[in-house]
């Protein structure tokens, strides 16, 4: 059996991937560097953003918010199809880390939904008049806030983790239906929100003074994603693990990993 | 590339939106200081977990 199993060695790499062990450990090891990266990144845009990027014609410099407000929201949607990913691998192919990381996604994608909510808020209000208004773009991104809440709430419905994990991932599965009603909201419907800023299939509607500082922002919100779900799944990974030998060994103190 | 405010008052009074503007900045600091503490601290009290059990078992024992 073994021998059937390391006869494809493109196939070892996945196996690895799948062990709670070696994924805390290399985890450790990426650690700090995607976090030297993410706060250099998010200080140089933030700080580019906010003081020297050109200031907008119609909105002012209401408009400096859109550097919170795209890259939270586009971490929100990718962070969404990232757990619904690992809640599929999990079903397919019962992967334990695979679902730790579904469960770590639960609560940083709602968090950056929530982000993306408020963000837009503190911006509709100068801009629109108003802090919310029940339009096709703010409601379906409230349903997404509701989807992750939902599912971090099902991991704790059932009592057998396995059962959790199971109804978590379907239930991300079905949700992943709203996403492209997301996205593609804001030209279905009549709504106050303006159209996407950035598509990847035509170039910026932005001035590159604005968009450079927008693209370093986006590039280090991703970075600092990586590091929060990387530290969510290594404390689940610790949680769920804590009767294994490695753990115990870890707690008291042992090997270096 | 050049600074966008007189002074430094300006940069934070934005023309009347900077109260929008520094909201958002405010609140987004602390949710994402969140996101990187509160798995910090679930680790390290998992971890604070498991060798209390460890000594525990250890005493009851009596081999510790």
């Amino acid at each position: 059996m073994n021998r059937l199993l390391n006869w494809s060695p493109s196939w070892q790499w996945f196996h690895r991937l799948g062990s709670p062990r070696w994924f805390y450990q290399a985890s450790g090891r990426w650690l700090p560097w995607l976090s030297l990266l993410a706060l250099t990144l998010l200080l140089t845009g933030l700080v580019w953003g906010l003081g020297f990027a050109p200031q907008d014609a119609k909105q002012g410099n209401s408009f400096r918010i859109i550097y919170l407000h795209v890259p939270v929201s586009f971490l929100a949607l990718a962070g969404y199809y990232i757990m619904a990913i690992a809640g599929a691998i999990g079903l397919i192919w019962k992967m334990k880390l695979s679902y730790m990381v579904m469960k770590a996604a639960a609560p940083v994608g709602a968090a950056l939904t929530f982000l993306a909510l408020f963000t837009g808020a503190v911006w509709g209000k100068p801009t629109w008049g108003t802090y919310w208004v029940w339009d096709a773009r703010v409601t379906s991104m409230l349903i997404l806030l509701f989807l992750y809440l939902g599912i971090l709430a099902l991991q704790y419905a059932f009592h057998s983790n396995e059962a959790g994990n199971k109804a978590s991932a379907i239930l991300a599965l079905v949700g992943t239906a709203n996403i492209p009603i997301i996205y593609k909201s804001v030209d279905w419907w009549y709504t106050l929100h303006q159209p996407a800023t950035i598509k990847l299939t035509s170039a910026p509607s932005m001035h590159p003074d604005m968009f450079a500082p927008l693209l370093v922002m986006i590039v280090g919100f991703y970075c600092f994603y990586t590091v929060a779900l990387l530290l969510f799944t290594r404390a689940e990974i610790l949680r769920r693990e804590r009767k294994s030998v490695w753990v115990r060994e870890l707690a008291l103190g042992g090997p270096a990993l | 590339m050049k600074f966008q405010f007189e002074d430094i008052t300006q940069l934070f009074v934005m023309d009347g939106h900077g109260v929008f503007v520094w909201t958002a900045v405010l609140v987004s600091l602390v949710v994402m200081l969140w996101l990187i503490v509160k798995p910090l601290a679930d680790s390290r009290s998992a971890l604070k977990d498991v060798s209390g059990d460890i000594t525990r078992a250890a005493l009851t024992r009596g081999d510790a």
